[in-house]
């Protein structure tokens, strides 16, 4: 959503997210694969057409302008989207 | 002076100077009906509720409804419009003279079940919002009598094609108003319209 706001138990917010808000979860990995359904049925779709530099502007946009978190390096994702490759996690 | 404008201040207030009175439209090409023209209106439908009863256009000439076309694995536009329908359920799941009414184009993958969990994830009053599956291509051509598009393409974003208004129909089937529900502003609108269409059956009655 344009307010990043979610569907209710759809689609989760963005805002005041757990998993966004805890430094060891890889958001760069969940753009670039997606998300398996975990509540319901529903998946969210792979991003895996973006670039590096991409991804780190929608992760680090989504850090600090919407969650007042500090930016993440290029470097680091870059390194995440390595590491999550290699276990194709998502 | 400044009495005068105070009282045609007030005037308005109560009166609602500006706003337009004139009743909405009845949209759409006119249809030839027993060799009758007569104004576009939805034909005879009868689909599957997310709690397997039958919803049929006869059930909803009790109701003025909204309606839009949509699957649950639309990645796309989708969220985005159920999110509006969302804003009119929530204005209006205590009106029994209004209902929602969600069409699935992808009933292979959206069973009755499938959508009585997804309106659970929704938090909505299923009696107030309809998620109706059918034979897909009879969906696809009942979307259309509601001028909503929907093909099959397998480069669109969930294989399916389709657009997003959300459309207003009223109790003689006949569609009023619509929005596209990708746009909260249009909505807003729609919102104002079922009003005026509410205020309308009450001045019949
Ligand atoms: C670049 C934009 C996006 C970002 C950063 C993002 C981020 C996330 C995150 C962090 C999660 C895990 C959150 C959690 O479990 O609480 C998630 C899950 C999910 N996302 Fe996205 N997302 C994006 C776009 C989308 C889009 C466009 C859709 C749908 C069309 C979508 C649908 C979902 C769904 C269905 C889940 C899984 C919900 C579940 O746990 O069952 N996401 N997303």
């Amino acid at each position: 959503m344009d307010d990043a706001s979610g569907l209710k138990n759809v689609i989760p917010s963005l805002l005041d997210n757990a998993k966004i808000l805890d430094d060891t979860y890889s958001l760069a990995c969940t753009v670039k694969n997606g998300h398996p359904p975990s509540n319901l049925q529903l998946e969210m779709p792979a991003f895996d057409h973006l670039t590096e530099i991409e991804i780190s502007n929608i992760v680090n946009f989504i850090r600090t302008d919407l969650n007042g978190k500090k930016p993440i390096s290029i470097l680091d994702i870059k390194s995440q989207l390595n590491l999550c490759k290699q276990r194709n996690e998502r | 002076m400044s009495k005068v404008i105070f009282v045609l201040f007030s005037f308005c207030l109560v009166y609602s100077c500006g706003t337009d009175n004139t009743p909405l439209p009845v949209l759409g090409k006119p249809k030839i009906k027993d060799g009758q023209e007569v104004p576009h209106y939805i034909p005879d439908f009868s689909y599957l509720s997310q709690d397997s009863v039958f919803i049929s256009n006869d059930f909803l000439k009790k109701h003025i409804y909204l309606a839009d076309c949509f699957f649950t694995h639309c990645p796309s536009i989708c969220p985005k419009v159920t999110k509006q329908m969302l804003r009119i359920h929530d204005a209006y799941k205590d009106n029994d003279q209004v209902k929602l009414v969600s069409f699935t184009l992808d009933p292979k993958r959206d069973t009755p079940e499938r959508l009585k969990m997804y309106g659970d994830n929704l938090d909505v009053d299923h009696d107030a919002w309809y998620f109706l599956s059918g034979d897909k291509e009879e969906t696809y051509d009942l979307c259309f009598e509601f001028f909503i598009t929907a093909m099959d393409d397998e480069l669109a974003p969930g294989g399916i094609n389709h657009s997003g208004q959300i459309v207003l129909v009223d109790q003689e089937g006949h569609i009023r108003s619509f929005a596209d529900g990708t746009d909260p502003k249009e909505v807003t609108r729609l919102l104002k319209d079922i009003k005026k269409l509410l205020i309308e059956i009450e001045a019949k009655n």
